[in-house]
């Protein structure tokens, strides 16, 4: 433990004045600080435009809106903020980015189109995939695990025959695990694949740094990657933005998969000269109030001592999953960190995370969009704590208490006590 | 006069219709818990027979029990009418109620459990995240017989 306080931090987030339930759905939605709701507000109030009108206000507007890809860019350590595309999540930036790198692929006349994936990633970084799988030529090869993490050999393996793209996630949404990306991007390489990594659950946690150039801020992770895509929702920031990271070279290559205002230079009946990238990716108005927001969190983050947050939030994760390990009946399916994966015998997931629910605690429960994972470890589904900066001892111990109840009462009864508090009677 | 909570916990805790010597009939799944449940339907001389086991919450288990108790002796164009009419009471966007002692649609022998299955339903219009749970045997069961 540091003598970082989360309780000084928690005055920042206007959640914790207004509700009492305990926030343990970190890996699914982060509460946001009060800076990240002005600017979102104050870009709502003097609404605007973007690359298009020359009135003052526009240009302001699109200035603003360049430096919050800049901010994005220095979040991860991007060589240059024109490799970043503003997207409405990560799960819209893999969309993009497998549309586009196959679109590409193919209209550069190439035969066959070979993906490595695993089975431990998200429904994001595994249906793109998948759909992809559908078109002719296309091959899908998906590794196993290795207990909770990648299974690095079968990684090798797979990679000892040429392929075209390496697909994983950089930190697990069920176990915690993270990937080494540095040995990842050397089997790829090796195998003449780009590395694609699904980095959601990693932005809150680590400080990512892209670029080997720049000094490693304290607390952080160099990561080796030539795309990376990540989401603003699960780093302080607000719901429906995120960012697609595409190395220069290979985003140069790269064709929009859509198409509307201000990604063209001109088109008439015969040609179309795209705008350079990133802007030939962001077709039409962009969210321009939420990418603010999701840019002043990242700018909360830089702002702020990150190693600190990451050395609480490792050490109440490290507490809890000793808690739960020693909990009878409690079995665990994630590493020891924040994010902290279980079941407790007896108990359906639904019926404990209602449980759960009414003694004030809000985790998530089910197949976490990893169905494929989730088969492989052999369960149906799982209830999932994560925690982020603001969490503390007590929310840790609380969870630990009701679970203790839990194990006491009878499932299946206790969790539909729920429904007597805010439930009508039947007349 | 029973709260959501009695009502629920009543048919969790009598599974009416669990059997779990079924091994073939459809199954079915929720997509956001991986539960399952695998129905068969049978028609008797005095109407359809409903079983069903699979893996579920409590809540899917009062679904399922409910609907088993509700299809007893009813023709499966009654009990087709009043799933479909249960299912989308479960809905916010539902406006039609009916009163108290009006007609339950389809249903001629189960009336109570019927009328709780309504009182149950529009209150689950609320929770649309667990009215998947309670309606996993309801939509399977409309599922089913729109295979047969």
């Amino acid at each position: 433990m540091t003598s970082f306080d989360p309780y000084i931090l928690r005055k920042e987030f206007p959640y914790f004045a207004h509700e009492s339930a305990v926030w343990l759905d970190n890996a699914a939605n982060t509460q946001k600080p009060q800076a990240v709701l002005d600017r979102v507000l104050l870009s709502l109030a003097r609404a605007s435009t973007v690359h298009r009108a020359v009135y003052a206000l526009a240009e302001e507007a699109t200035l603003v809106y360049e430096e919050a890809r800049s901010i994005l860019a220095r979040f991860i350590s991007a060589p240059s903020k024109d490799e970043v595309i503003f997207t409405n999540g990560t799960t819209g930036a893999i969309n993009l980015f497998a549309r586009s790198l196959y679109l590409s692929g193919k209209r550069a006349g190439r035969q066959g189109f070979r993906i490595v994936t695993s089975v431990l990633e998200h429904h994001s970084n595994y249906l793109p995939w998948r759909m992809l799988a559908d078109e002719p030529g296309v091959e899908i090869i998906i590794i196993g695990h290795d207990g909770l993490g990648i299974d690095m050999e079968a990684l090798a393996k797979a990679l000892s025959a040429p392929c075209d793209l390496v697909a994983l996630s950089l930190c697990s949404n069920v176990s915690g695990a993270w990937l080494d990306s540095q040995q990842a991007a050397k089997l790829a390489r090796a195998a003449g694949a780009v590395l694609f990594l699904d980095a959601a659950q990693a932005v809150l946690h680590r400080a990512i740094c892209l670029d080997d150039s720049v000094a490693l801020p304290a607390g952080g992770i160099r990561v080796a990657a030539d795309a990376l895509a990540f989401s603003g929702h699960k780093m302080y920031g607000p719901d429906g933005t995120g960012a697609l990271w595409v190395r220069g070279d290979l985003l140069q290559d790269l064709v929009p998969v859509t198409f509307g205002g201000e990604m063209v230079r001109s088109v008439d009946d015969s040609a179309i000269d795209l705008q350079p990238p990133p802007r030939r990716f962001e077709a039409g108005t962009p969210n321009c109030s939420a990418i603010l927001g999701f840019a002043e969190a990242a700018r909360w983050l830089l702002q702020s001592p990150r190693d600190e947050f990451r050395a609480h939030e490792e050490g109440l994760g490290r507490m809890l999953h000793d808690e739960l390990s020693a909990l009878p009946g409690a079995r665990l399916y994630s590493v020891p960190g924040p994010l902290i994966s279980f079941t407790l015998d007896g108990w359906h997931t639904h019926d404990l995370a209602l449980f759960l629910d009414r003694e004030g605690l809000c985790l998530r429960a089910g197949r976490l969009c990893a169905e494929p994972f989730m088969r492989a470890l052999g369960v149906p589904a799982l209830v999932r704590a994560s925690l982020a900066a603001y969490t503390t001892r007590e929310d840790c111990m609380r969870l630990v208490r009701a679970l203790t109840l839990a194990k006491a009462a009878i499932p299946g009864r206790a969790c539909l006590a729920r429904f007597a508090r805010d439930s009508a009677s039947m007349h | 006069m029973r709260t959501v909570e009695e009502i629920l916990k009543d048919y969790a805790r009598r599974s009416s219709g669990f059997d779990d010597t079924i091994l073939e009939g459809r199954i079915f799944h929720n997509p956001n818990c991986g539960d399952s449940i695998r129905l068969a339907l049978a028609d008797t001389e005095c109407g359809v027979l409903l079983r069903w086991n699979g893996e579920g919450c409590s809540l899917m288990t009062a679904g399922a029990s409910l609907l088993s108790l509700i299809s007893a002796g009813e023709s499966r164009d009654a009990i087709k009418a009043f799933a479909s009419y249960a299912i989308r009471l479960a809905s916010r966007d539902a406006q039609a109620r009916i009163a108290d002692d009006a007609p339950l649609p389809g249903i001629r022998h189960n009336a109570i459990e019927a009328r709780e299955a309504v009182f149950l339903f529009s209150e689950f219009a609320r929770y649309p995240v667990r009215r998947e749970c309670i309606l996993l045997p309801w939509n399977a069961f409309i599922q089913l017989l729109e295979e047969m």
